[in-house]
């Protein structure tokens, strides 16, 4: 049975004067998925999340929420959605019970007073709910960041970076929350991240992205699979080498290539036999560089990031 | 030389003999205090009608009491401006005190024929320099007053008299010399040209009194 | 759209800086009348001096209306801060606290919202306006009583007490138009400012200084001075001349709700667009 999309991202693009900050990006989420939404500091997550709530326009590209355009049809788009944008921030000099009745007017719920009571109780702030959020530790802050999400009973939550900025303890209960939300809920979840390990422990499907554009986009397993590795060839000439593989078998194993580098996904035995392959087509090795799991390419992505 | 002789004679007679008999000042003066002094008291109702540059405010109702000898009280329910010299106070006060009185002339005043007598008070202490006093003889009643103060400059008063059984004016404008009035800076932000409203120095200024309703001597 | 409003309100009147502009409509009144109480005798006498060489006066000028007519030169610079203090934070408040994060990614028109800001705004700006007058005419009344009115405006003017409470009604019926285009012009800068300090004192700044370049230089910008609306600030004065310029009172009405609503509407096209980077 074909799934309903609930997010389809299509080619989409956004500068900020000379930076392009997203490039042609495109992925798409399924009903019932629990999407990672990867990538290093300034890779252009949140820029993305930003334009999936209309935060920010496009600047080309279409973004289909639910099967319907978002820029003719936010109304109907965003009331099936619960968003935290990066660092919850609410009205400080409120309870957190008047911040969540005030969104919740806004988004027109029904039975306000109960709903308020039900989703602080879920987040377990429940004993705190009329205390002024300014006395509210970060991950209280945290929690009710997620409160506010669900006031609506949406069908799709957009979390970016839920953990940010939060100690092991308050790691753990995120994390928890969003075991509750994805398992007894059954909500679709979209959840960015710069940190792989929290990715690989909640979702099912993810996409990585660096400098604006998609890295690799799939189901966390595949991508994952211990079997199958990423293996970076540096070699003397690279025109060369993609001119000796392109009638080969070798090019099914190719992916990717930046600099002086071949990127190919291959089982570790089948090393020596591609190596073999550049030497007697002339060509110099200077590294070959195994990529055990998607983590290490993950790694290199973001010390390539701060480097750069 | 008849004709020269003829010419002398009837040039002294014009110019060293009035051509009218002298009338008496003091006899001129005690007839409208004699005529004055029938009244005790009296309440009436005012108009006063304010006709200065710098000042604006609508006619104001008052009420005047009057008590012998020269006692004027003025009540009203809002703000009320009056002129310090309003007429018949400033003549009553001159007709009771020392000086001296010289009948000068007969002139036509408001169409009226008058006499014009001059009154110099005695009294060093007095504010009053010298004051004109145009009296209609036959009704013994002031028409017109001019009087040169060492404070306050010189006004001229002017009455109008209607048929009232004790001839009491209806009508009295007071007219004097304002000097320059001072006012607070102006407020920045003002919209208007103050160049427009503020006086530069002297102005006339004329104050209108209509009397009516006198209740006399009860 | 109400139920927007309401919440706006709700936001306004929770915060400590509203009551700041509260407060000090309540210390200005008390300060003027206090001034009045002990000083206001000995400035009667010095306008007045001039005039006792030919004048006696009778009657109370230091009155309620008095007290209530001082109270209005606040409307130049005073209340317009007071003012631009909550409607300069209405935008640029909710983007520096990063609270634009939580509410326009729900079902909510950005249009609408602006709107329901700002006729939040425009609603403690009448109530400041309002407080202003009930304050100064109910204290001044218990503490001076009624009486005829005296303006000062390059002649002295004086009122009778029954030619008076309708042109203080007009005055501050015209002082809300004022202050509606100070509010619309602080809420415009703050829809291109992310923290709230910058509206609140360049609005205030901007008035200032346009008023002070068109007072000093007033040959040069003679010709276009009917036309800003700084320019018609203190026009409330108009309604104590003897005989009110009409024509003049409704041009200036009409520049400032010119003013208003295009301020406002600049404010709302721009943000419906505007990026929410914080």
């Amino acid at each position: 049975m074909e799934k309903e999309i609930f997010i389809e991202y299509w080619k989409v693009s956004k500068s900020f004067r000379d930076i392009k900050a997203v490039n042609e990006l495109s992925f798409t989420i399924f009903k019932g998925d629990i999407y990672g939404f990867l990538g290093p500091n300034g890779s252009g997550k949140s820029t993305s999340i930003r334009m999936l709530l209309s935060l920010i326009s496009p600047d080309s590209g279409t973004i289909r929420l639910f099967g319907k355009d978002l820029s003719f049809h936010r109304y109907q788009t965003l009331s099936r959605i619960g968003a935290l944008i990066e660092k919850p921030d609410f009205y400080k000099y409120l309870s957190a019970r008047k911040n969540l009745e005030i969104l919740a007017r806004i988004s027109k719920v029904k039975n306000i007073s109960r709903k308020v009571d039900e989703v602080l109780d879920l987040v377990g702030l429940l004993p705190r709910a009329d205390s002024k959020v300014k006395t509210f530790s970060q991950g209280m802050k945290q929690r009710l960041g997620i409160a506010q999400t669900l006031l609506h009973d949406p069908d799709l939550i957009i979390l970016d970076e839920p953990a940010n900025g939060l100690d092991p303890q308050g790691h753990k209960e995120i994390r928890m929350l969003i075991n509750t939300l994805t398992t007894e809920k059954k909500i679709t979840l979209l959840m960015s991240s710069h940190l792989l390990n929290e990715i690989e422990e909640s979702c099912n499907r993810m996409i990585i992205i660096n400098k604006g554009s998609k890295v690799v986009e799939g189901e966390v397993k595949s991508l994952l699979n211990t079997e199958e590795m990423n293996v970076e060839f540096s070699l003397d000439d690279v025109t060369k080498a993609m001119s000796a593989i392109s009638q080969t078998q070798w090019s099914n194993y190719f992916y990717y290539t930046e600099g002086s580098s071949l990127f190919f996904k291959m089982n570790q035995k089948e090393i020596p036999e591609l190596a073999t392959f550049f030497i007697q087509n002339g060509l110099k090795i200077f590294s070959i560089k195994p990529l055990r799991t998607l983590e290490e390419y993950f790694i290199k992505l973001t010390t390539d990031d701060r480097a750069g | 030389m008849k004709s020269i002789a003829v010419i002398i004679i009837l040039l002294n007679f014009f110019i060293l003999s009035p051509v009218y008999p002298q009338k008496d000042a003091g006899k001129i003066l005690k007839a409208v205090s004699e005529k004055l002094s029938k009244i005790e008291n009296y309440t009436a109702d005012v108009l006063v009608k304010i006709d200065v540059e710098t000042i604006k405010i609508k006619d104001r109702k008052a009420k005047v009491i009057f008590r012998k000898p020269d006692k004027f009280e003025f009540k009203s329910d809002g703000f009320i401006l009056l002129p310090k010299n309003s007429g018949q106070g400033d003549f009553l006060k001159l007709l009771n005190q020392q000086s001296t009185a010289l009948y000068v002339s007969e002139e036509i005043i408001n169409k009226i024929k008058t006499s014009l007598v001059k009154i110099i008070p005695t009294d060093p202490g007095s504010d009053v320099i010298l004051a004109e006093l145009w009296v209609d003889v036959a009704r013994s009643l002031v028409v017109k007053m001019k009087t040169y103060t060492k404070q306050n400059g010189s006004y001229t008063v002017n009455f109008f008299y209607a048929m009232h059984p004790f001839d009491l004016p209806d009508k009295i404008v007071v007219e004097f010399d304002l000097k320059g009035i001072k006012l607070p800076a102006k407020l920045s932000g003002d919209l208007e040209d103050l160049s427009k409203h503020v006086s530069k120095g002297n102005t006339k200024g004329k104050v209108t009194l209509y009397y009516s309703n006198y209740v006399v001597n009860k | 759209m109400t139920e927007l409003v309401k919440i706006e309100l709700f936001k306004i009147f929770s915060r400590g800086r509203t009551y700041i502009g509260i407060g000090a409509i309540v210390v200005i009144v008390l300060a003027i009348i206090t001034g009045v109480y002990l000083e206001g005798q000995t400035a009667m006498d010095f306008v007045f001096q001039s005039l006792k060489e030919n004048f006696i006066f009778q009657g109370n000028l230091i009155n309620a209306y008095f007290i209530t007519h001082l109270v209005l030169n606040t409307l130049w610079i005073h209340v317009p801060i007071l003012v631009a203090l909550v409607t300069g934070d209405l935008i640029a408040g909710e983007a520096n606290s990063g609270t634009f994060r939580l509410i326009l990614t729900r079902p909510v028109s950005r249009t609408k919202l602006l709107a329901a800001k700002f006729f939040a705004g425009w609603i403690y700006t009448i109530s400041l306006v309002l407080l202003m007058a009930v304050l100064s005419l109910g204290l001044g009344i218990i503490v001076f009583g009624k009486g005829d009115l005296i303006v000062f405006k390059g002649t002295i003017n004086i009122f009778e007490e029954n030619d008076i409470l309708w042109r203080f009604a007009a005055a501050f019926g015209y002082g809300i138009i004022t202050m509606t285009a100070v509010a619309s012009f602080s809420f415009l800068l703050s829809a291109f400012a992310e923290n709230s300090i910058g509206p609140i004192i360049g609005s205030i700044a901007i008035i200032i200084a346009i008023t002070i370049i068109t007072t000093v230089g007033n040959t040069l910008t003679k010709p276009i001075n009917p036309y800003l609306f700084t320019t018609y600030l203190p026009a409330w004065q108009f309604f104590f001349d003897f005989e009110p310029n009409y024509a003049k009172i409704f041009h200036a009405i009409k520049v400032e709700l010119i003013y208003s609503a295009v301020f406002l509407l600049i404010a709302i096209v721009y943000f419906r667009k505007k990026d929410i980077l914080s």
